[in-house]
């Protein structure tokens, strides 16, 4: 049942799509699919699509979770306006359904779907211009609940000590209005919030401790914020390498944190930098510089092993090695977003921003392409239900 | 260096002119006039279409809506009133040069006109030149060319107009106009102000184009002035500012607006005698914007560009034979948060050759050369012809070659995630076209081809640091068919008019083999004129096909119809006291449409005007 339901809401989807095209001929023949395949009346009218998408969420809801298992893409959607989508991908990447939120809700999810975050059963989907989260079912992607207030260029989600936190730029021009957003997770309202310093961006928790990286929005920060989430306080601040963008812990309880570096239009370029904190003191435990025109990102950890991306390649380095690898893993590629997991190598490519994007996976242990999909506008997400 | 040599020999050219012929083509004062006489006098094979918003008593609100609904150009309207680009013939929107009195005044800073930037009413005359004009229009006339022309009347009693107009969603429009002309002085002075909240709703929706309002206010003066039997020294200026908000879209709110100064002068001295005219030029354009990201905060982020410009023209007729030739420098510079103080110092040579074999067959022949400092320019030419089969047929056909510099964003941008590149090179379009003219009686009709193919399409993309920046990459092709056919009826006291243009556009990228975003395939669009006594109705209508919005053609917005009317009286309370009332639908079917996705224009609304004449 869940291959036809899924095969239904693809056609369904391929059917507006069609018809938003107004290629009327094969509007119909997708409608004529969509009929003798669901057994009820697909849309007679233009706009009755829709309906049918949800008749089908019905029947199928009881029995499966159609997107409980398998790879989810955020897709940021076109820059200037519109909306960002939600790619579904199977498990063993035999097929994907674009767009579901919208295939199962019949809205869109906003301007600039920047993150998801996940929290037991529910997904939390942030829409960063639109200054929005849907939150949904991660199963069914049936809508749960909306918050539409107290954010201002909301970027990440993460739970910690049940508790939800929202990483908060407030106006870019503006350094001093940046906040963590409190959200409670029972009623989907916001509960607080916990000024920071400017640009928070990615969160990473340990135990009852958030790290916030502050990479400084559109300018440049240099810090990650610790908070106590018992009491709700910023407890220290620990200096890195400039424009923190991206953070791991290892199976050590190390921390690492990404400096991408100060980029050269800033006329003081400054270099990458890849910092060890350890999250018993909370300090800086060793640092490694990159070159001044280096600025790398996309930290992973797997296994034992850092990955990140530099300049169009990958590049691995053991969480005891000493010195950073010259050695590329992958090369020429253009990684919008990446990440590992279990052995796997997951790469977004926005390619023009206009179009639709790709995510190319990857065996860890050959280090080649296992296989291709066509994803969303600007994919920027990878999540993994 | 071969640049330096065709630039050499066109100068040389104009400084000596060695031809000689029979001297029986008289210069008439109204040549020496106009400050774009090109348009009429090197266009042997062009079509132009003339723009005429009289018939229409409400005004239209920007230079967008007056062409998008008597033309087949294409707008890109971020919302009603926001930024506006214009595709004609399927080309992109820094391949079309709007050309104010003579003057290419596409911003050095984006190589665009923003069309919502510029009144569309309160010019004399607004003409469409289609097709590629670069060797008389310069950067940007690929697809075509917007004139814009001043025209003062020697001899002319005082004339004064009075408008002012009330409108839905809170709009206020006024205009005044005052012309005058003695026997060596005309004078034309005008102003419009147009300021509306714009806050439409959103059909189907319970949403309002909310942070939409704009205000625009446009002042024109310009005189001529006869110092003697064989000079005459003409001024031109405008002045536009605006002030605007960029309005939600259905899916983000917005809260930020933009501020635009643009100011263009032109003073020009003419000298003719016999056959021959020169003539002086000095302009100087200038343009200024201030975004605010958050206009309830200070910061803003601005640019700007000076542009002085001093032209010498010979124009000399042998004969059947006019050839007009030009020396040109431009000092450019530009300015902006983004962009570090940058120089452009140009230098341009051209000669235009037109030539009247019979009555029945002429032809042109063009050629410019720039020299500038910071890239090369290639060598540009067009040649064109003109064939009068009979009384009712004509057969226009050129061949060009144009060109689009690349801006000073393209060149010298430096901020956050963008590099400029200066080792661009300009775009380069290569186009054939024919048009047939057929009138008969009541009916004109015209029908014309063409075929574009533009080469090293300056394209930003990011690169693997995810750093955009531009580059020569793209190749585009348009080709497509006009068909344009007018009928006008004047029977006892009724008089009717028809003007039906429809257009076919293919354009594509020829490495991706996908048609380019934003540019629908067909574009209709209809005016009917009616006018009985004193009472006038006009009915428009236009379509505007699909487009793509993704350049993978995945994803497209439906076409749309939309239909406006405008019913008007006349009221003659004394001789010299003219007024007329109007009362104009635009929207009449409340059609809810998207011109660009998910902004969502206005729905039904409606405008009153009075206007006085005296």
């Amino acid at each position: 049942m869940s291959l036809l339901g899924r095969c239904l809401i693809d056609t369904c989807t391929y059917n507006y799509k069609l018809n938003f095209n107004m290629i009327k001929v094969n509007y119909l023949f997708a409608a004529i699919i969509c009929f003798t395949l669901a057994w009820s009346s697909c849309s007679k009218d233009d706009e009755l699509e829709m309906e049918m998408m949800m008749e089908i969420e019905e029947e199928t809801e009881e029995e499966v979770l159609p997107y409980a298992n398998g790879i989810l893409v955020s897709n940021e959607g076109p820059f200037a306006s519109g909306t960002g989508t939600v790619t579904y991908i199977a498990e063993d990447l035999s097929m994907k359904s674009d767009d579901i939120f919208k295939a199962v809700n019949g809205t869109d999810l906003g301007n600039v779907v920047q993150s998801i975050g996940f929290h037991e059963d529910d997904a939390y989907i942030i829409a960063n211009v639109s200054n929005t989260i849907n939150i949904v079912d991660r199963g069914t992607f049936e809508s749960k609940g909306l918050i539409s207030e107290g954010l201002n260029n909301p970027r990440f989600f993460i739970s910690v000590n049940n508790k939800g936190y929202v990483s908060n730029w407030g106006d870019p021009a503006d350094e001093t209005d940046d906040y963590i957003a409190i959200i409670n997770l029972r009623d989907y309202s916001i509960s607080g919030t916990i000024p920071v310093d400017f640009g928070p961006e990615k969160m990473v928790s340990k135990d009852n401790t958030l790290y916030v990286a502050l990479q400084g929005a559109f300018g440049q920060n240099n810090k990650v914020v610790v908070i106590n989430t018992v009491t709700d306080n910023v407890e220290s601040e620990i200096s890195v390498g400039d424009v923190p963008n991206d953070m791991v812990l290892d199976s050590d309880e190390y921390l690492w944190v990404m400096g991408g570096g100060a980029p050269s239009f800033t006329g003081a370029e400054t270099a990458g930098s890849l910092s060890k904190v350890n999250t018993e003191t909370n300090t800086v435990e060793n640092a490694f510089e990159f070159e001044v025109t280096e600025h790398p990102s996309q930290l992973n950890f797997d296994d034992g092993i850092l990955y990140y991306y530099l300049a169009g390649a990958v590049y691995e380095l053991p969480t005891v090695g000493m010195t950073l690898p010259v050695k590329t893993m992958i090369e020429d590629v253009s990684f919008y977003e990446m990440v590992v997991n279990d052995g796997m190598l997951y790469g977004t490519n926005a390619k023009d921003f206009s179009s639709k994007g790709e995510l190319t996976v990857y065996d860890l242990n050959t280090m080649s392409s296992v296989a291709t999909i066509e994803v969303g506008i600007i994919p920027g997400g990878i999540y993994f239900n | 260096m071969l640049n330096k040599i065709i630039f050499m020999v066109l100068t040389t050219l104009i400084v000596s002119p060695t031809l000689r012929g029979q001297e029986d083509v008289s210069i008439t004062l109204s040549e020496v006039i106009l400050s774009d006489a090109k348009l009429k006098q090197h266009a042997t094979g062009s079509k132009i279409q003339s723009i005429s918003d009289s018939v229409f008593v409400v005004p239209a609100s920007t230079l967008t809506e007056l062409l998008s609904s008597q033309s087949t150009i294409y707008f890109k309207e971020n919302g009603y009133g926001a930024v506006s680009s214009a595709s004609l013939r399927g080309t992109s929107a820094s391949q079309t040069a709007v050309v104010w009195n003579g003057i290419n005044i596409n911003s050095q800073l984006t190589g665009q006109t923003d069309f919502n930037t510029i009144s569309g009413h309160g010019y004399d005359e607004i003409k469409i030149r289609y097709g590629g004009g670069s060797t008389q229009y310069a950067s940007g006339a690929i697809g075509g060319s917007i004139h814009l022309t001043d025209v003062q009347t020697f001899n002319s009693p005082w004339s004064t107009e009075l408008g002012i107009g009330y409108g839905a969603f809170d709009t206020y429009r006024m205009n005044y106009t005052m012309s005058h002309g003695s026997e060596k002085l005309a004078v034309d002075i005008g102003g419009r102000y147009i300021d509306s909240k714009n806050d439409y709703a959103f059909l189907g929706t319970d949403q309002k184009n909310e942070n939409g309002a704009f205000k625009h206010t446009n002042l024109n003066a310009s005189a001529s002035y006869i110092l003697s039997r064989k000079q005459v020294l003409k001024f031109y200026q405008n002045f536009f500012t605006g002030d605007r908000q960029f309005p939600y879209s259905l899916t983000a709110q917005s809260d930020d607006k933009y501020q635009d100064t643009n100011s263009r002068s032109l003073i020009e001295w003419s000298h003719y005698q016999g056959q021959t005219i020169h003539s002086l030029a000095l302009a100087y354009i200038y343009e200024n914007f201030k975004y605010y990201p958050n206009r309830g905060r200070p910061e803003f982020q601005s640019g700007q560009s000076n542009n002085v410009i001093a032209k010498y023209n010979l124009s000399r007729s042998f004969g059947s034979i006019r050839l007009n030739s030009l020396l040109e420098y431009n000092r450019i510079s530009a300015a902006g948060n983004s962009i570090s103080t940058a120089h452009r110092h140009l230098y341009v040579g051209s000669i235009l050759l037109s030539h009247r074999i019979s009555s029945k067959l002429s032809y042109g022949l063009n050629l410019r050369q720039e020299l500038l400092s910071d890239y090369s320019s290639p060598l540009v030419y067009a040649a064109d012809g003109k064939l009068k089969v009979n009384n009712q047929y004509t057969i226009k056909a050129s061949v060009s070659k144009n060109y689009r510099v690349p801006t000073f964003n393209d060149l010298y941008w430096s901020g956050p995630g963008a590099e400029g590149n200066t080792s661009l090179s300009p775009e380069t379009s290569l186009q054939l076209e024919m048009t047939h003219s057929y009138d008969f009686a009541n009916f004109y009709s015209k029908a014309s081809i063409y075929y574009i193919n533009t080469s090293k399409m300056i394209q930003w993309s990011p690169d693997n640091r995810g750093i955009w920046s531009p580059n020569n990459v793209d190749n585009t092709r348009q080709y497509g068919l006009e068909v344009a056919m007018s009928y006008v009826k004047l029977l006892r006291k009724h008089q009717i008019s028809l003007n039906q243009q429809y257009s076919y556009v293919r354009s594509s990228n020829v490495v991706t083999a996908k048609d380019l975003i934003y540019v629908p395939r067909h574009k209709f669009t209809s005016n009917m004129s009616y006018q009985y006594q004193s009472w006038g109705m006009q009915l428009q209508s236009i379509y505007t096909g699909s487009v793509y919005t993704t350049t993978d053609n995945s994803s497209a917005l439906a076409g749309y119809h939309v239909s406006n009317m405008e019913l008007n009286k006349k009221f003659h309370t004394a001789a010299d006291f003219k007024v007329t009332v109007a009362v104009s639908i635009k929207n009449i079917f409340n059609k809810n449409y998207q011109n660009v996705a998910f902004r969502p224009m206005p729905n039904r609304h409606l405008h009153i005007q009075l206007q006085t004449k005296f």
